[in-house]
């Protein structure tokens, strides 16, 4: 790296990628709506969302296939928002996977840096260090329809890290494989992450999966930017129930805010019927509705007094996990309450009735 | 369907084709093998009854002999395949831009473009060529309209000319190129033109790169669609061709109808499908090469 790329670099550090107010429709139908991000470099960052959030749309628009209605798009400190795809340092992994059918392995992979005025040479040493990589030097003369999914899957991602982009994209990497193959394929990723330094932005529609390997995501919703943060944040601290539920299964109470008074807030939980008082962070929502957020593994079974919310309910549902147990009980109200009780734990049996609570901390005040 | 079924599905057609195409065919063979006679027909029998009772074969490769002798047949081949090898070339430079732009349309436009190129299929082919009479003759809607707008003094020789013929060809034959290119294109996987421009590829290249290699079928198709029966010809050379335009199809024409000489005509017949056989066979070839992994 030159000495004027090094300085920008660490000027740039935490906008490495910085997108401004991005906005596209489709005729007439908003599918990203004033996106604003800033990506450092090196970072593996997740685009999460459920389909229709925008979140391939904002992926295209970074890749140059579609040109945003408003807003900019500039990477390492250039603007890119005009720019043609072939002329991005940016590459694509495609869901698809998009492998030339009419060349080898090989070809695909030499596909792109034949685009550039590389000699014979450095393309083939390229070509092989991309094979030695992704584990392919014994199939690189093969056709794609003769290789198994994965094995495109790893094609394709030599393909597209082979012009060493200054930011790799990849659109549902996973999706396509099976399930244990998933599990690898992931582990493998990241650690090609962290070899390679490149920047990974990954959409998905799976948080497990975001969860296992992005440092940060963004949780998109209805075109908009829901959340950003760790994986530990957006699951411990969601800021509203759409991000609370969408990360994982979780339990939320509706409540009441009844009051506020010296740095703290009274809220009633109406399926319980008690009143619980938290720091006052509630923001601008000062009366109405509220919820509190607590995730089934936190809600811990009862025995003596409870210190907050206890509840009883009747055990309706309980699956063995191997780990655990995900149990699910009945309230008078009707309410169903989620609880993981560790497998060494003895469980009522179904019909029973279970008191539960949670330990003070476990709960989040959502006003959204 | 049944095995029985489908047996009978196949025969049926076969047999058609046994009967109108092969049959016709094997009685040309054999006429191309007999002497020219002034006869009725006029051409000796191949089987005689000889005197002993016996059946004579008598075969001839006189007409054959003639072909080689008479540079006429020679230039008549080269001229065809000359006229053939343009128009195909000239098809397939309009044909393939047109039949991108109809696979990159939306489905709706899609379907209306396609019935657009089959639409002067609902006119006989005879009459659009009558139409072109009228449109490129001396007196024709294009001259008088050239000369009443006063861009040219004197009407432009458009017809009875070579690129009349051409020009006939290309227009009549278009569809055959469009139709097997736009069903290739159509098939395609427009995500590989992406993942080409992504991976740094200029628009322009990647139609090289990307789009031909993966529809060269359907333009190899095409060509041969547009090729052969061009070559084969009679009407289009004879109604817009001048005295000059050498084809084939007119010298059989003359051979026939004028001339008398069944037999040489035969073997013109024969000779010109030997010589059209060989782009098939290697259209062919080529196919099974490409489906070999």
């Amino acid at each position: 790296m030159s000495r004027a790329a090094a300085e920008t670099a660490v000027s740039d550090a935490r906008s490495f990628i910085r997108i401004e107010d991005i906005a596209k429709s489709f005729s007439g139908v908003p599918a990203v709506a004033g996106v604003s991000l800033e990506i450092p470099r090196g970072e593996l960052f997740c685009l999460l969302g459920a389909s229709g959030s925008g979140k391939t749309t904002l992926l295209r628009l970074l890749a140059g296939f579609e040109r945003p209605d408003r807003g900019t798009i500039s990477i390492d400190g250039a603007d890119v928002t005009a720019m043609p795809p072939y002329l991005r340092p940016v590459n694509l992994m495609f869901q698809s996977y998009a492998l030339f059918p009419h060349l080898s392995v090989e070809g695909n992979i030499a596909f792109g840096l034949r685009q550039e005025k590389l000699t014979r040479a450095d393309i083939a040493r390229r070509v092989e260090e991309m094979l030695t990589l992704v584990q392919m030097t014994s199939f690189a003369r093969r056709r794609p329809h003769e290789l198994s999914g994965g094995q495109r899957q790893r094609t394709a991602l030599a393909r597209a890290l082979a012009k060493l982009p200054k930011v790799l994209l990849l659109d549902e990497p996973l999706a396509a494989l099976d399930r244990k193959l998933r599990e690898e394929t992931r582990e493998e990723l990241v650690s090609i992450q962290a070899r390679l330094g490149i920047t990974f932005i990954v959409v998905t529609h799976d948080a497990e999966e975001a969860m296992g390997m992005a440092s940060r995501i963004a949780i998109l919703k209805g075109g908009k930017l829901a959340q950003i943060g760790t994986p530990a944040e957006l699951y411990d601290r969601p800021r509203s129930r759409y991000v609370a539920d969408f990360l994982g299964p979780v339990n939320l109470f509706e409540c009441e805010i009844l009051g506020h008074d010296s740095g703290s807030a009274v809220l009633r939980l109406v399926d319980l019927d008690t009143e619980l008082r938290v720091r006052d962070d509630l923001g601008t929502a000062r009366t109405g509705r509220a919820w509190v957020a607590v995730r089934p593994e936190r809600m811990t079974q009862t025995i003596g007094a409870a210190p907050v919310g206890r509840m009883r309910g009747i055990l309706r549902a309980a699956v063995f996990r191997g780990e655990s147990h995900s149990c699910r009980i009945e309230l008078p109200s009707g309410k169903s309450v989620l609880f993981t009780a560790p497998a060494a734990v003895a469980i009522p049996r179904q019909g029973e009735p279970v008191e539960l609570t949670w330990p003070p901390g476990a709960g989040v005040v959502l006003t959204e | 369907m049944s095995g029985r079924h489908r047996t009978l599905a196949i025969a049926a057609p076969f047999a058609w084709m046994l009967a109108f195409s092969l049959a016709p065919l094997a009685i040309v063979l054999k006429i191309s093998f007999s002497e020219a006679t002034a006869e009725r027909p006029p051409y000796a029998p191949l089987f005689e009854m000889g005197a002993d009772g016996g059946i004579a074969f008598q075969p001839s490769i006189s007409a054959y002999l003639l072909l080689l002798s008479d540079g006429l047949y020679f230039d008549a081949f080269l001229g065809s395949l000359r006229v053939a090898a343009v128009s195909t070339f000239v098809c397939l430079l309009i044909g393939l831009p047109m039949a991108y732009a109809i696979a990159r349309s939306s489905p709706q436009r899609r379907n209306l473009l396609v019935m657009l190129v089959m639409l002067p299929f609902w006119t006989s082919f005879l009459i659009r060529v009558y139409a072109w009479m009228a449109l490129l003759k001396p007196t024709g809607i294009l001259n008088n309209a050239l000369v009443w707008l006063g861009i040219v003094d004197e009407p432009l020789p458009l017809m009875n000319n070579d690129f009349a013929v051409h020009l006939g060809i290309v227009y009549s034959y278009l569809p055959f190129m469009v139709l097997p290119i736009y069903a290739a294109l159509e098939k395609m996987d427009w995500t590989l033109v992406e993942a080409a421009a992504d991976l740094g590829c200029r628009p322009s290249r990647t139609f090289f790169t990307v789009t031909m290699p993966l529809c060269w079928q359907g333009m190899a198709a095409g060509s041969l669609l547009v090729f052969i029966p061009a070559a084969g010809e009679f009407v289009i050379p004879d109604l817009l061709g001048g005295p000059d335009t050498l084809m084939v199809g007119r010298v059989l024409w003359t051979e026939f109808f004028i001339n008398r000489d069944w037999p040489a005509a035969a073997a013109l017949t024969i000779a010109m499908l030997s010589v059209l056989l060989l782009p098939i066979l290697a259209f062919q070839h080529m196919g099974v090469e490409a489906d070999r992994p």
